[in-house]
């Protein structure tokens, strides 16, 4: 590492915690940070360790042992097994041909969305939307895809252990077994659980049961950055359990309070296919037309830059005092009853409340406002009151039965936990998965709570008990006396309730691969289930809940679907107007840096910190990778004179931690945002651990009161600096500039017709651009190829820079992780990436837009790389892929060079890794795993292209349009990539490639005639309406 | 005859008062008589440190992968072709002096053009390395080659990369054939003086039986000629192939027609600063001033102005079609390589390559071993800068600045090129030894020729 990593405290210097009765050392006993430290070490200080590469010959030296050894234990008489092979094989499994199944992924808080998961002889391989699950469309996020790095990942824990030390089921349940009966008797006092976000109705009805078993034990609940403000909101406002989803597809004006819609909200997928959807447009001789009734507006007020800001015709960086503000002044502008008064606004904001009002005044009933996390709860059910008194509540806002087993706020359910812990009241902790060792809000100190609890000898009783069910031995684990490893989900059976409450169900893919067990093992268990597979208990709860004449057929239709039908929450119709209570007093005085922690946009609340892919996914906006920063307007930095890189000191809410500053355009002045989920003590060789920290921990700034929204905050510079792997630095499109510029973090780059942004007003009336014919020296030839002739067209008016594409070609095509320094030397393998331009001025954040561009192979019918190779590894296929041949590249580079895209990748090391087990079940056995040495790009996915051929042939049909999905295509959630035949006229991509918004990148340029084509992105001026 | 070299003026091809005798004493008595000098061991020591340096790097390098340096996606192409065209072109000064010269019956390139040669055929090998080396599969070279395989599969003609392989292989082939040619007549005589009877077979058989029959020499002058026409195509051929490498691609600073000319005169500018860069130490060290005289050293001087002010136009006329052109993305480089992130490169180039050389204008600074020595090794550098403009400074910001990126050299790039540098001075180290770093049979016509017309026209 060419940095030096930052060392973190991970627990507040002064635990509030009583010293425990019982110790183990001077050290523990005066609750001495180096006794915590130790304990989160695995080794001793001073004990030799494998820390890092450099000591290759420390480790040979150990595997050369344990060699040696492995002899000895082959002493050892192996059980007796049969193998049988394949004589009569299943009847679905021809090998060679993967199987997909529906399933459904825990996604965004534990709410299902339905994927189907292509299994290759038993095997999953990647993991794409279920079309017919109304939580996906067809699409699915990043983080879902991932997943299937997750479930084969060599860093999950192995193996059941008892403080400590290696153990088994058997024992876990000989061991915990007496206990449990101990706790019967006196109705279950002492046990608590401890869930996250629980939406799975089977697991629901197996607490009851454990309920009823132990009717005097608590259920608490916690998941991390899982909208704990919007939940409160909604108790608050309606004070029982209510949900509320978003119909975009009704909507004309959508006002957006810092709420992200498009990422990392509950139902993202299918908000942003509505949303993109009001905003699909054709552009032909007679002018612009929307597609799907008028184009939609979007205002974002926003304190962090998001995927909606960059969607938004308008957006307005606030600091969160000033949403706030804004938010009051809003509901009493449009006449809220009951509005809390304000003090007046600044011009700008004035203006933005005049121009909202208006339009939402003019579009009642076809309107919403979405609040966000930086929000407090008492602005929340401001905001549905805002929606109540525009008419939207039941047209474009939709009140509906909460989806969860039981929506409680869940910061009060933590805390009272704590006070249990704290209180000798507990006896047995069950948590089923969740980390809140780790990421618990700063002032509970769980971590503390938690061993002091372990650690603790009543004087009745039995001594306490811990036990943790999860997918890594993480901070909890290590806390806890018992580690039960889970299983995957792609490895258990299951329910999830969608964002709408559809019922998703979960089929294992695969046996579990290290004998974990799933939650629903474990709480029948606690319930005193015995003998029962989880898939039974799962079918019995349905058998008897699902209302259905013939369950056999039912059951079958619903795990082939992927999901129960009508399972949908049903819809409150007569939901009263919320009623208001005084708001909360104001935040802390201004005059410091607002602090804002949110969940990663990659590796969200930390769960996912040991997924390479995701931790080499570049940020949408940021473009970071590996890292998580400290995040400010250049403005602020310039104030505080700090640059990208420069290590700070964050003091607040009594808790200071380090990190580096990164400049972040379009940033509220006034506030930083840092991202959760990174600086994990006790993670894997991706999310790092104690001594080789991945990113710094925020968690312990944030309180049980200020979560999202976390207060005031200063900001200490220190001298020390930290190197950054960005893919992309901040770069702003000028035309006229022509000689590149940096300030403030910005880069200016000369305008080269990259990613045009289009003006409403300019289109009107503009007469369709003629498409110029190709220029060559040479006549056209005699014969024409008349078989297929593949294209793309990507519209970057739809792209909304979710990143769903990148992952998809990740773990379609067997990218490899390249890790964060070889990030730094600019060699990602990605065969897509995003580009994220800036047009505007950056000292106007509310001037500044955002554009998108997808990137990958253009497929050149003129390709500058195959005239350069030396040894035609690089070459044109007669249907236009401009195909690289692996086993022939000898790496010169040249092609590389020589493509003005950069789209190609090529293997400077070994990045592939051949020799993890578990990583060779996941590879796409369609394609080949790249060696050393060789180039590689997209490849438009041929192997796709194939296997449509292969069918096509079989059956004797022509393939028929949209038969192909390229894996970029299939994933995303607003359908702006589109793949298809150039000589099949009435397919899709032809249709937009004729549209009056398709331009060919750097074509009239260098007459490389992409095969690839962009729609322009249209900027919509408010003042003018869309008809069309 | 210390004082010769000094006091005759006009400077003479060959100190006056030198007979056939003298002349073969004094260059075959270094190979035959000297020992191993203390400076002689101690400068092929440091060589010889640098080569075990470029061993290391090579096994390094095959061992991990060209991700050991500092090469990226924009930057495809690092140390290891800067150091490829600058080495192919240090080579060219050789054939230059040793063909075209010879052809056009300059006598003053006899007594340089041995070790100019023998210059020749080891950059060569140093540049023949880095082809190879920065390959991502070298072991798969020879499919660069034309051979016939089992899947008919032929190297792909457009590629400029073949065309390289085909004009750099004949330029060590040919390069390697005229040495050896011209040294057949001074082995025989190396021969025919030595004492120790190993060295008589060595010589023996180098020299192929020469028994200084006029037949033999008429045949040698015959071929000679031949090969020295053969080889003089070569001069603009190769580096009119190294520049089309870059030519023909479309990035932008590379796609431009002015390339072939003038990589050709840019080859032959550094070729004689490396040539002077070796001359003034070998003529000092062996105590040669009788035959590399003031006159040569003036000589090449001139022709390295002459070639300097050349490339110097070349960049000129560069950044004036980038603005004539009316491209965006031209004057965007041209101005990118003046103020962008690489501009210290540029400027030293510029100074290096086209302010430093003006100096030889002035006859007292060519006169002047020092300053031409440093003049040299100054332009060399400038050289090395300008492949390194050429190929960094146009990849790191090309069409499209989202993978911008820049390109650093890793600790294996410099110990490469160091590596080379080593190589290359230690084959020089061992050639001074044990072959004659002059040609005796072309001084002893020299002889003849100055003891003829003592006014040899310049």
């Amino acid at each position: 590492m060419s940095h030096q990593p930052i060392q973190l405290r991970i627990l507040p210097a002064t635990p509030s915690r009583t010293a425990p009765k019982v110790w183990r050392s001077l050290d523990e006993q005066g609750g001495r940070d180096q006794f915590y430290e130790s304990l989160y070490r695995e080794f001793p200080p001073n004990a030799s360790e494998l820390t890092d590469s450099q000591s290759r010959r420390d480790f040979l030296k150990l595997a050369g042992a344990s060699v040696a050894l492995a002899g000895l234990a082959s002493c050892t008489r192996q059980p007796e097994t049969r193998l049988v092979p394949y004589v009569h094989p299943p009847e679905e499994i021809i090998p060679g041909k993967p199987l997909f199944y529906a399933s459904c992924a825990p996604s965004d808080g534990g709410r299902g969305v339905g994927v189907l998961v292509e299994s290759h002889e038993g095997r999953p391989t990647k993991i794409e939307g279920n079309p017919l699950h109304p939580a996906s469309l067809g699409a699915t996020d990043a983080q879902t895809q991932a997943a299937i790095l997750d479930l084969y990942d060599p860093d999950r824990s192995q193996s059941y252990t008892r403080n400590g030390a290696v153990s088994t089921w058997d024992g876990f349940v000989g061991s915990v077994s007496p206990v449990l009966e101990q706790l019967a008797a006196d109705g279950g006092a002492g046990l608590c659980i401890l869930t996250t976000t629980l939406t799975c109705p089977t697991q629901g009805d197996l607490l009851q049961k454990v309920l009823q078993r132990f009717p005097k034990a608590s259920w608490h609940q916690w998941s991390a950055a899982d909208h704990h403000q919007r939940r409160a909101g909604l108790l608050r406002a309606y004070d029982k359990p209510v949900d509320i989803t978003y119909d975009f597809s009704k909507a004309d004006v959508i006002v957006s309070l810092d709420c992200d819609f498009l990422s990392q909200f509950p139902g993202a997928l299918t908000y942003a296919r509505n949303f993109i959807d009001r905003r699909r447009i054709r552009f032909d001789q007679s002018g612009l037309h929307a597609l799907n009734g008028p184009v939609n507006r979007l205002y974002v007020m926003e304190t962090t830059p998001s995927l909606a800001g960059a969607m938004a015709e308008h957006h307005l960086p606030l600091t969160p005092s000033q949403l706030r503000d804004f938010t009051f002044t809003l509901a009493g502008a449009l006449g809220v009853p009951n509005a809390p008064p304000t003090a007046a606004l600044p011009p700008r904001q004035q203006a933005m409340i005049q121009l909202l009002t208006q339009r939402l005044t003019q579009s009642r009933g076809k309107c919403m406002v979405l609040a966000g996390e930086t929000l407090d709860e008492y602005s929340h059910a401001l905001v549905h009151q805002i929606n109540h008194h525009l008419g939207n509540m039941g047209h474009t806002v939709l009140p509906r039965q909460s989806v969860e087993v039981q929506q409680v706020n869940q910061v009060q359910s933590l805390s009272a936990l704590v006070a249990k812990l704290q209180s000798e009241r507990c006896q047995m902790l069950l948590i089923l998965e969740g980390n809140p060792a780790y990421d618990a809000p700063g002032d509970l100190h769980f971590a503390d709570v938690l061993k002091t609890f372990t650690l603790s000898r009543p004087r009745q009783g039995p001594p306490p008990l811990a036990i943790h069910l999860s997918l890594y031995q993480d901070e909890t684990s290590f806390l806890c006396n018992w580690h039960i490893p889970a299983a995957h989900w792609l490895e258990s059976w299951g329910d999830l309730r969608a964002f709408d409450g559809t019922v998703g169900l979960t089929q294992p893919l695969i046996a579990p691969l290290y004998d974990g067990k799933s939650a629903i093992d474990l709480l029948a268990f606690f319930a005193g289930i015995v003998g029962k597979s989880d898939y039974e208990i799962l079918r019995d709860y349905w058998k008897e809940h699902l209302q259905t004449g013939d369950f056999e057929s039912a059951w079958r239709l619903a795990l082939q679907q992927g999901h129960l039908p009508n399972s949908t929450s049903p819809l409150i119709n007569d939901l009263p107007p919320a009623s208001l209570a005084a708001p909360a007093p104001p935040p802390a005085p201004a005059g410091q840096m607002e602090l804002i922690l949110r969940p990663d946009p990659c590796i969200g609340d930390g769960r996912q910190a040991n997924n390479g892919w995701l931790q080499e996914l570049p940020k949408p906006l940021t473009k970071l990778t590996w890292d998580n920063a400290v995040l400010l307007s250049p403005a602020d930095a310039k104030r505080l004179n700090v640059e990208n890189g420069q290590v700070v000191k964050v003091a607040a809410n009594g808790s200071t931690i380090q990190g580096p500053v990164w400049l972040f355009p379009g940033h509220a002045d006034g506030c930083i945002t840092i991202h959760l989920g990174y600086g994990r003590a006790k993670s894997g060789r991706a999310g790092g651990d104690f001594k080789n920290q991945v990113g710094f921990n925020a968690y312990p700034l944030a309180t049980t009161s200020a979560l999202t929204s976390a207060g005031p905050a200063t900001l200490t510079p220190t001298g020390q600096h930290m190197e950054l792997a960005c893919t992309q630095l901040h770069q702003l499109i000028d035309p006229k500039h022509l000689a590149s510029q940096t300030t403030n973090g910005v880069q200016t780059i000369p305008d080269r017709d990259l990613a045009p942004l289009e003006e409403w007003s300019e289109l009107v009336g503009k007469a369709l651009p003629a498409h110029s014919k190709p220029l060559s020296l040479f006549p056209a030839p005699e014969h024409q190829w008349d078989g297929h002739a593949w294209g793309m067209s990507i519209d970057t008016g739809a792209c909304i820079g979710c990143n769903a594409c990148v992952m998809a070609c990740q773990s379609e095509n067997n990218s490899p992780v390249v890790g964060k320094e070889q990030v730094l030397m600019g060699r990602q393998m990605h065969w897509i990436r995003i580009d994220r331009y800036y047009r505007g001025d950056p000292a106007d954040p509310q001037q500044l837009r955002t554009i998108f561009q997808p990137l990958m192979c253009m497929h050149c019918e003129t390709a500058p790389c195959e005239l350069v190779c030396p040894v035609a590894a690089t070459s044109h296929s007669k249907e236009g892929l401009n195909e690289m041949t692996y086993n022939r590249c000898v790496g010169t580079r040249y092609c590389s060079n020589n493509c003005p895209y950069k789209v190609r990748r090529f293997n400077f090391f070994q990045y592939s890794d051949l020799n993890t087990a578990s990583y060779k079940l996941m590879h796409n056995p369609n394609v080949t795993v790249r060696a050393r040495g060789v180039m590689e790009k997209c490849t438009y996915c041929v192997q796709r292209i194939n296997e449509a051929r292969i069918a096509s042939k079989v059956s004797d049909q022509p393939i028929p349009d949209g038969a192909i999905l390229t894996a970029c295509q299939q994933v995303c959630p607003t359908q702006a990539i589109v793949f298809g035949d150039l000589h099949d006229p009435p397919a899709k991509v032809n249709r937009l490639k004729a549209d009056g918004l398709s331009y060919a990148m750097l074509d009239e340029q260098l007459n490389t005639r992409p095969r690839t084509t962009y729609l322009k992105r249209v900027r919509w001026a408010d003042a003018q309406s869309s008809e069309g | 005859m210390s004082q010769a070299a000094t006091t005759t003026s006009p400077d003479p091809t060959l100190a006056p008062g030198h007979s056939y005798e003298s002349v073969t004493d004094r260059i075959g008595s270094i190979v035959l008589q000297q020992k191993h000098g203390r400076n002689w061991v101690f400068g092929f020591a440091i060589a010889f440190f640098f080569v075990m340096v470029l061993n290391g790097a090579i096994g390094y390098l095959f061992l991990r992968g060209v991700g050991i340096w500092g090469i990226n996606v924009p930057v495809a192409w690092g140390f290891a072709i800067v150091n490829f065209v600058w080495w192919i072109g240090i080579g060219h000064a050789g054939t230059l002096i040793s063909a075209i010269l010879l052809l056009l019956r300059q006598d003053w390139r006899t007594s340089i053009n041995r070790f100019a040669e023998a210059m020749t055929l080891f950059a060569v090998a140093c540049a023949g390395m880095f082809p190879l080396l920065h390959m991502g599969r070298p072991w798969m070279f020879y499919w660069m080659m034309p051979y016939p395989d089992t899947m008919r599969m032929w190297p792909q003609w457009r590629s400029p990369l073949v065309w390289d392989v085909f004009a750099v292989t004949t330029y060590a082939i040919v390069s390697a054939m005229f040495w050896f040619v011209g040294l057949i007549p001074d082995f025989a005589t190396l021969r025919d003086r030595t004492q120790n009877p190993w060295l008589q077979k060595l010589f023996g058989v180098l020299s192929l039986g020469w028994r200084n029959s006029a037949r033999h020499w008429q045949r040698f002058h015959w071929a000679y000629l031949l090969l020295a026409g053969l080889a003089t195509p070569l001069v603009v051929s190769v580096h009119s192939v190294v520049a089309m490498d870059f030519a023909a691609a479309q990035v932008t600073g590379w796609h431009t027609t002015i390339f072939p000319p003038y990589f050709v005169a840019g080859a032959i500018f550094s070729g004689f600063a490396m040539v002077l860069t070796l001359a003034i130490p070998i003529r000092a060290a062996y105590g040669l001033k009788d035959f590399i005289t003031m006159r040569h050293l003036d000589v090449m001087a001139k022709v390295m102005l002459a070639m300097g002010l050349i490339v110097a136009y070349g960049y000129a006329i560069e950044a004036f079609m980038a603005f004539y052109s009316g491209s965006p993305t031209e004057r965007f480089l041209t101005v990118n390589r003046a103020i962008g992130p690489y501009w210290m490169a540029y400027w030293s180039l510029i100074l290096c390559n086209v302010l430093v050389p003006q100096l030889l204008w002035f006859g007292k600074i060519r006169r002047s071993i020092p300053l031409l020595f440093i003049i040299a090794i100054i332009v060399n550098v400038g050289m090395w800068l300008e492949r390194f403009v050429i190929i960094v400074i146009s990849l790191h910001r090309d069409f499209v600045p989202s993978k911008w990126h820049m390109y650093y050299p890793t600790f294996w790039d410099w110990a490469t090129l160091a590596g080379t540098i080593g190589f290359f001075l230690a084959c020089l180290f061992l050639f001074a030894r044990f072959f004659p770093i002059i040609s005796m049979f072309e001084m002893r016509e020299l002889v003849h020729e100055t003891a003829q017309e003592p006014k040899a026209h310049p």
